[in-house]
């Protein structure tokens, strides 16, 4: 995982549960990073959600629960990077589709080393859109943030539901259906 | 944490960056580097695709003055035979001529194997250096039904260039129009000749009717073609824009009046008897 998303993830945990929580947590964990991390680093997914259990741990909130919030954060963060990517698009059913066919395609041209999920889209209106994710992370939970992150962010209001998951199916995908309201 | 521990943190990532821009910068250094080597072997081999087409048409135009040569050697053979001196005389001047134009092809050889780099810029006369590039660069015109118009001088026009960069860029943008407008005898490439200020503009015209305009963009890009394998390997317009810029001029596509054109523009000598820098 790149070190923009630990950066985001320390700046959301000092922010919600007190200052310096994520160092406290950080030396708690015997991470496999030693060093601090920096934006453009790649790092461990283990330390990340060694990181997030052990905060999820501490606070006794959900770990879905927390990987939604954390991706709402994380939403504006991301697209603070290249901001036309969402300015350009047309709207919220418009960005997602770039998702997979601009914006991952570009996050692995400037992050050396990102691994990004990949969307399979179907059921596409004006109004609608189902994706399918499909990722080794299988942080579904993360995407439902940056979702509606996104959705924030381009002032749009949306439904959205979890078809299948993951976690509760056994898929090796979670499809998304996000609607317009 | 304390300020002093935070401050170290801080400190240790803006060592972990620096390393980072450091080793970045350094393969960044590196690329160049092998994008460097990269485009003089892709200038190499274009140089030597372009000796390969010139070299076929030479081969053609050297057999027909042999042929004839033979013929007129065996024809000596037998005025020699019978003792006709005024004959003998004829055929061997009609061989020294069909000689010299053998050599003259070689030579335009020569000129093409030359390296551009070597070659100083010089002051050329476009009226000359037209008047050889139609003796001895035919290249693909032989057996074109293209009607080819090569620019009429009623005052001679000197530029700044160097023969064998000039050549190279005129045989490519010909060659480009007829490989895109197709073997026909309704079609024409004319290149026109004008002045604008310190520049001389040779506007390379064909009857095609433009260039897609999602390909404008990339029309200079290397290894950009809209040609089949056999025909182009895209690196032409690429070089030819090089070559002109090295002239101190640019090379540059326009629609002129809804025909395909490629305006060559090359730097004007004004000062007359000024003649190499």
């Amino acid at each position: 995982m790149k070190g923009v998303v630990f950066n985001a993830l320390e700046e959301f945990t000092d922010r919600n549960y007190g200052e310096d929580q994520f160092q406290d947590i950080v030396e708690e964990c015997h991470l496999e990073t030693k060093d601090p991390f920096v934006g453009p680093g790649t790092y461990p997914d283990s330390d990340l959600m060694k990181i997030v259990s052990r905060l999820i741990d501490i606070k006794k909130v959900k770990l879905d629960w927390a990987l939604k919030e954390f991706g709402h954060f994380l939403f504006p963060k991301l697209i603070s990077i290249n901001e036309s990517y969402a300015s350009e698009s047309k709207g919220i059913i418009d960005f997602l589709q770039r998702v997979d066919s601009i914006i991952h395609i570009e996050v692995k041209k400037l992050f050396e080393g990102a691994i990004t999920p990949t969307f399979i889209y179907s059921e596409i209106t004006e109004t609608s859109i189902n994706i399918k994710y499909i990722s080794n992370r299988q942080l579904c939970f993360l995407m439902e943030g940056l979702i509606l992150g996104a959705s924030e962010y381009l002032n749009e209001r949306i439904d959205y539901k979890q078809l299948e998951c993951h976690h509760e199916h056994g898929c090796d995908y979670c499809l998304f259906q996000i609607k317009k309201v | 944490m304390s300020v002093e521990k935070k401050i170290e943190r801080l400190n240790q990532k803006i060592s972990i960056l620096e390393k980072m821009i450091e080793d970045k910068t350094r393969e960044n250094f590196n690329n160049q580097e092998k994008l460097k080597e990269q485009q003089a072997q892709i200038m190499f081999n274009a140089k030597l695709a372009s000796i390969g087409e010139m070299a076929s048409s030479i081969a053609h135009e050297v057999n027909n003055p042999v042929g004839i040569i033979e013929g007129q050697l065996r024809r000596l053979r037998h005025h020699i035979e019978n003792g006709n001196l005024e004959k003998q005389l004829n055929l061997v001047e009609k061989i020294e001529n069909n000689t010299q134009r053998v050599i003259k092809i070689v030579n335009g050889l020569r000129q093409l194997s030359k390296s551009t780099e070597s070659e100083e810029l010089k002051v050329i006369s476009l009226k000359d250096f037209f008047d050889e590039f139609k003796e001895y660069n035919h290249i693909k015109t032989i057996d074109s039904s293209v009607e080819i118009t090569f620019p009429h001088f009623v005052d001679d026009i000197q530029v700044w260039g160097k023969d064998t960069s000039l050549a190279q860029i005129v045989t490519n943008l010909i060659n480009n129009s007829l490989d895109a407008i197709g073997d026909d005898h309704a079609s024409w490439v004319r290149i026109i000749v004008a002045q604008a200020g310190d520049f001389c503009h040779l506007t390379f015209i064909d009857c095609g009717r433009g260039i897609d305009k999602a390909h404008i963009s990339k029309l200079f890009d290397p290894f950009f073609t809209t040609k089949s394998h056999e025909k182009g390997t895209g690196v032409g317009l690429n070089i030819c824009k090089k070559l002109a810029r090295e002239l101190d001029g640019d090379l540059n596509y326009q629609l002129t009046k809804g025909n395909t054109s490629f305006v060559l523009k090359l730097k004007l000598n004004k000062i007359k008897g000024d003649s190499t820098i």
